[in-house]
């Protein structure tokens, strides 16, 4: 974690994303363990949920990125 | 969906023994992956914990022990809403509560002050508790806020799924 001074813009680093990823695996896991019983049904609603929350972010940040562009 | 589909599909589900349901959803409240664990669904009740509980604990260590307390003090513009959400871990979660209400009591705090809520000053000559965990910790106090609290309501999921199963999408099977 970086130890900015306060006065700076306190936006997340780029490098501090990486502390998503292990986010992303709990939540898409646990989210898959909500749908079914065994390993590969969880597995199967794991990696689709992983596949929909990526495309949301993607989306998110395609906009994000178009308005930072075009502003 | 007719009712004959509905059980031609429920045929083909798995069966599951969700024992003592009730008691199942609180064993997951107070420690996740608990309730599966007493219900025979060992290997969801591990998958559920380590899970859980090391979002939890992963969110702890990057806020070095300062990002779960709860405190609501509307007077001292100080509302700690994210403890509601930290609180859905169960056990991991109620030191917190437990120094919360001898905070409010003025009784002496335990274990040195282990997840305390912190006391806000607004006096700007002098810095409070709160903002120096903000200065030296900067965005690893968000960050171990971030999961915690989505530790918290991930374990709710779970506790769902103990109480009443997994949610398995019943697929209308075509008429022949």
């Amino acid at each position: 974690m970086n130890n900015a001074p306060l006065n700076t813009p306190q936006a997340l680093p780029f490098n501090e994303l990486w502390y998503l990823l292990p986010l992303f695996v709990a939540i898409c896991l646990v989210f898959g363990a909500t749908r079914d019983e065994n390993w590969p049904g969880i597995l199967f609603h794991a990696l689709q949920n992983a596949r929909w929350i990526a495309l949301f972010v993607l989306v998110v940040f395609s906009i994000l990125y178009a308005v930072s562009w075009a502003v | 969906m007719s009712e004959a589909h509905v059980s031609e599909a429920e045929e083909t589900l798995l069966e599951i023994n969700l024992r003592q349901p009730g008691f199942a959803a609180l064993c997951a409240w107070l420690v996740p992956g608990a309730g599966h664990m007493y219900q025979g669904r060992i290997v969801k009740g591990l998958l559920f914990a380590v899970c859980v509980l090391g979002t939890y604990g992963a969110g702890f260590v990057i806020g070095e022990g300062k990002v779960v307390y709860a405190a609501w003090e509307p007077e001292k513009d100080h509302r700690r809403w994210q403890f509601i959400c930290q609180l859905g871990v169960g056990l991991p979660a109620l030191p917190a509560a437990i120094q919360a209400m001898r905070y409010r009591q003025d009784k002496p705090l335990l274990w040195n002050g282990f997840m305390a809520p912190p006391e806000p000053t607004h006096d700007l000559n002098t810095s409070d508790a709160l903002s120096d965990w903000n200065l030296r910790l900067n965005s690893a106090f968000e960050m171990g806020t971030l999961y915690t609290v989505i530790a918290g309501l991930l374990n709710i999921l779970a506790i769902y799924d103990a109480f009443s199963g997994p949610m398995i999408d019943i697929v209308p099977q075509p008429r022949e």
